[in-house]
């Protein structure tokens, strides 16, 4: 067969689009069967796939849509109504397509599959249906639909096409599933018996309930290809990758400039101006080619409410699915990572967190389930809630199951709160489902889910109320190609760690900080309040200089781990842009990338999970069980703030007045200082940048400021914006305290700075710049 | 491996396009067609754990470029290493999708070698030189010819082997 390949790569691209919004389609003409536009753009679409194959030359596939085809016809002239039974069998009908299309893309050919039992079985619904509603006046009852298993595959001569019809039997509710063949069908014909049967998509059991999976806020979905156009992605990975080194070329230009104007006096204000506007639109242009990654989180959403039905179908439940924020944009690398865990998440929530409809009626809650699907941004990351309104966990049972699995003792259970408990869920083997049914409920998955989730620096946590339901809340990074690291040295060399993997820094061998104690089997250990911390030193790990035991631990965790990495200090915290590196070297199994930092060297990426592998942290024996401490009383809190520079820092509450916004007319510079007018009086302004970086953005516009009072005086600290008030778990950690900062505290496992406000006045202040380059 | 350069099939026979450098002091050649861009001296971060060829990274406009040090890669160091103030040059070559960066002493013009004149290599005398594919006596000297991707899997190669150690 000779074809055009550039057709043909359209046709399958275009065509696997299309079933995707079959599959949608389908699911919602379920639900409201009178909506005749969707209908008429079903009809479209199969009309299409059917003479683009006739064109290319597709036999198979060209005789299913065929079928198809007729059997949509029929529906939409009104001659059979849809029904479950329709519904299985053109989702059926759609995923045989997507198989003969996935042969087609892989070998060029249709492959040695015999489809004449499908396109048999559709011709013989559209037909058979018809016959019915003309002898019953139009209703159609939901036929019981058969397990795959219990009829032996279809009989090997195809059936004679048109039956008489069947009289329509009322429908009986749900029945066990071994009771299995199509009655009503095989009284009145028994050459019919296989086809329709063969029909219904993979789950089914006996399932009266018909499932009804609705996209809910989502908008229905109309074509809007006028407004887009195809873009190779590695076109678009090129323009990402050019605009990191313009944002490298333009760190390089500002620092020339600073030195520049701090040599040469205040004659290069037109140079500072280009400058500035080159730092503006390189930070806007940066944004802009980051969001071309950007994909709605729609991507992933829309073969749920597919899933959900056939879930609820096969476990005989009834169950709404409703989708929020599935325009939520994501990097498109993590679309396809987060579809398996939110599929298992949602299976969980339709097998075991939904009752049956008897059970739901006898608690007093409607027949039909809510399964809520949720989506938005929040504090620089996507939150994925999936929340259902089922039977829920109770709190006690997960408790007494961790401790008889001896993953907690008995006083340490009774002191963990109760979403630390519910974390137990994640544990390998850990389920506390009574019944192991086909579909979920093994004890497997959970903790895949988590492992998956946390692979790409995301959390994953559960919280329950036994007869009210079940919210699982999946936090993921927005993008993996940027992610926030602490850029740390071991012998003269500096590395990068991801963030998403540090749960506190701790220094090593000073006067008041933790020592290397040898561990049960030789192996290094700290003392972490009341455990053993296993170590594991980056030189030794690196093969490098061994030097001396002394430095930084970087507390990492991972999949519940939690061990200790000592490097010989932290130089930075900072958003860096992963770079992949060769497979080869990946196979080292230490790294995970790597990146350019601001002054254009390269710095490797340490894989936080390949360290705990490569160093065997999961095979030393466990650490000692002490009890936990009592939480202390009354934590402090935290005013979590962004900088200018994108740093986070951390205010102590007590400190803040008010947060208040200046407006450029009311700045001004007075005794080298930046000062606003605020209630006839000066207020001095000092930037949060400068107190680390010893210098600041300049200023062009409004300033932000948390106003502090400490002591002397007001002082309003300049910030871009403020993220949250915290209150951490563990207390500030005063080891990495300099002049302007009291050290840091972990909050989400990220060490951040934390702003000593007496001291920040001392910092250089920042530029005001002239009200021409303002805008 | 060695494939004759497109149109380059001359009166006497096809030739192969190849790029000629030296590596202490012994001239390599491989197909042009395989040679992205050339780069003068570059700084490079070590990779520790790496094969000792792997000489470090660099940044190729945002791409990350491992670079293979050809001294350790073709067994010629350190015993016939030339004087070190030879700044080196990178041959950036592409293999299976991916750039890694040859550091080369010093890159000669473009030759067109005839495929008549290419010898077989002999066995490989000497470590590291498995990836000579055949030996074209030039008249200037005898140019091993080296096969990229071999070049580059010795290195994978090492790494996975570490990793199980």
């Amino acid at each position: 067969m000779s074809v055009d390949a550039e057709l043909l790569k359209e046709f399958l691209i275009e065509s696997s689009e299309s079933l995707d919004q079959l599959d949608r389609d389908l699911v919602a003409l379920e639900e409201n069967p009178r909506d005749a536009q969707r209908l008429s753009s079903i009809f479209r679409t199969v009309h299409n796939i059917k003479g683009i194959c006739g064109f290319l030359g597709f036999v198979k596939l060209g005789a299913i849509a065929h079928s198809g085809e007729h059997l949509l016809g029929r529906l939409r002239d009104g001659s059979i109504d849809l029904d479950e039974r329709v519904t299985g069998a053109l989702l059926s009908f759609v995923d045989t397509v997507r198989v003969i299309l996935g042969t087609i893309e892989r070998t060029g050919g249709e492959g040695d599959g015999d489809y004449r039992d499908l396109s048999q079985s559709l011709a013989t619904l559209a037909e058979e249906a018809a016959a019915a509603r003309a002898r019953s006046g139009g209703d159609i009852v939901v036929t019981r639909l058969t397990p795959p298993g219990a009829v032996p595959s279809p009989p090997p001569e195809p059936a004679p096409a048109p039956v008489n019809a069947p009289a329509p039997t009322p429908a009986p509710a749900a029945v066990p599933a071994t009771s299995a063949v199509v009655e009503p069908v095989a009284e009145v014909a028994p050459a019919v018996s296989a086809p329709p049967v063969a029909a219904p998509p993979p789950p089914p059991a006996a399932a009266a309930p018909a499932a009804k999976a609705t996209a809910g806020a989502r908008p229905t979905a109309a074509p809007v290809s006028e407004s887009a156009i195809r873009v190779d992605v590695g076109l678009l990975g090129a323009l990402v990758d050019l605009v990191g080194e313009l944002v490298l070329a333009r760190n390089q230009l500002q620092a020339t400039v600073r030195r520049l104007s701090s040599t040469r006096g205040s004659e290069d204000a037109e140079l500072l101006k280009v400058a500035h506007r080159i730092d503006t639109v390189t930070g806007a242009l940066q944004t802009a080619a980051l969001k071309t990654r950007m994909q709605p989180i729609d991507q992933v959403f829309n073969k749920f409410p597919r899933v959900v039905r056939d879930l609820a179908v096969g476990c005989g439940k009834e169950v709404q699915l409703t989708i929020q924020g599935a325009d939520t944009e994501l990097d498109r690398s993590l679309i396809e990572t987060i579809r398996d865990p939110l599929t298992h998440l949602l299976r969980n929530a339709v097998d075991h967190g939904i009752e049956p409809p008897s059970v739901r009626i006898e608690r007093g809650k409607p027949a039909t389930g809510t399964l809520a699907l949720r989506a938005f941004h929040e504090s620089g990351q996507v939150t994925i809630e999936i929340t259902d309104d089922g039977g829920g966990i109770r709190v006690e049972a997960v408790r007494e199951k961790a401790i008889a699995r001896g993953l907690v003792s008995a006083e340490q259970a009774a002191l963990l709160p109760d979403e630390r408990v519910f974390q137990f869920i994640f544990e390998p083997g850990f389920s506390t489902a009574a019944t192991v049914t086909a579909i979920s409920g093994r004890g497997v998955g959970m903790d895949v889910v988590r492992t998956n989730i946390e692979a790409i620096g995301g959390t994953v946590e559960l919280d329950s109320r036994p007869g009210l339901g079940t919210t699982v809340r999946v936090r993921i990074p927005l993008t993996l190609a940027i992610m926030p690291a602490l850029i740390v040295h071991a012998a003269g060399q500096r590395f990068a760690i991801p963030q998403a993997a540090v749960r506190e820094l701790i220094a090593l061998g000073g006067s008041r900080s933790a020592a290397v104690i040898e561990g049960l089997d030789g192996a290094p250990v700290t003392r972490l309040r009341d455990r053993l911390l296993p170590l594991v030193f980056l030189r030794g790990l690196l093969g490098l200089d061994p030097g001396a035991p002394a430095g930084t631990v970087i507390v990492l965790r991972v999949d519940s781990q939690e061990f200790g990495l000592v490097v010989d200090g932290v130089a930075l915290a900072e958003d860096i842009v992963v770079k992949p590196i060769a497979r080869a070297l990946v196979a080292l199994g230490v790294y995970a990338g790597a990146t350019v930092l601001g002054d254009g060297d390269v710095v490797l990426i340490v894989d936080p999970r390949g360290v705990a592998q490569v160093a065997r942290i999961a095979s030393r024996p466990p650490v000692d069980e002490s009890p936990a401490a009592p939480a202390a009383p009354a934590r402090p809190r935290y005013l979590v703030c962004e900088s200018q520079r994108g740093r986070r820092m951390a205010v102590p509450l007590e400190d803040v007045q008010r947060l208040e916004t200046f407006p450029r007319e009311r700045l001004e510079e007075a005794a080298g200082r930046l000062v606003a007018h605020r209630e006839g009086q000066l207020l001095p302004l000092a930037d949060v940048d400068a107190v680390v970086e010893g210098s600041a953005e300049p200023v062009g516009g409004a300033v932000t400021a948390v106003i502090v009072a400490p002591g002397r005086g007001d002082v309003g600290l300049r910030v871009r914006r403020i993220l949250e008030v915290v209150e951490p778990t563990q207390p500030l950690d005063p080891s990495l305290a300099a002049a302007g900062l009291l050290g840091t505290v972990v909050i989400d496992g990220r060490a951040i700075e934390v702003v000593d406000v007496g001291r920040a006045l001392a910092a250089p202040a920042p530029r005001l710049l002239s009200r021409g380059g303002a805008r | 491996m060695i494939a004759p350069a497109t149109g380059a099939v001359g009166g006497d026979g096809a030739t192969l396009r190849a790029c000629a450098f030296q590596v202490s002091g012994r001239w390599f050649a491989i197909d042009a067609a395989r040679i992205h861009e050339v780069l003068r001296s570059q700084k490079t971060t070590p990779v520790p754990l790496a094969h000792p060829a792997v000489r470090g990274l660099l940044n190729l406009r945002g791409r990350i470029v491992p670079v293979i040090d050809m001294r350790i890669r073709l067994g010629l160091a350190p015993a016939e290493a030339a004087p070190d103030d030879a700044p080196g040059t990178f041959v950036v070559v592409e293999v299976d999708d991916e750039a890694f960066s040859l550091l080369v002493d010093r890159l000669a013009d473009v030759v067109e070698i005839p495929l008549a004149a290419i010898e077989p290599a002999t066995t490989a005398d000497r470590p590291g030189q498995d990836a000579i594919e055949g030996v074209w006596p030039a008249r200037f000297g005898l140019v091993h010819l080296l096969d990229t991707a071999r070049l580059v899997a010795a290195i994978a190669a090492t790494a996975a082997e570490r990793k199980g150690r």
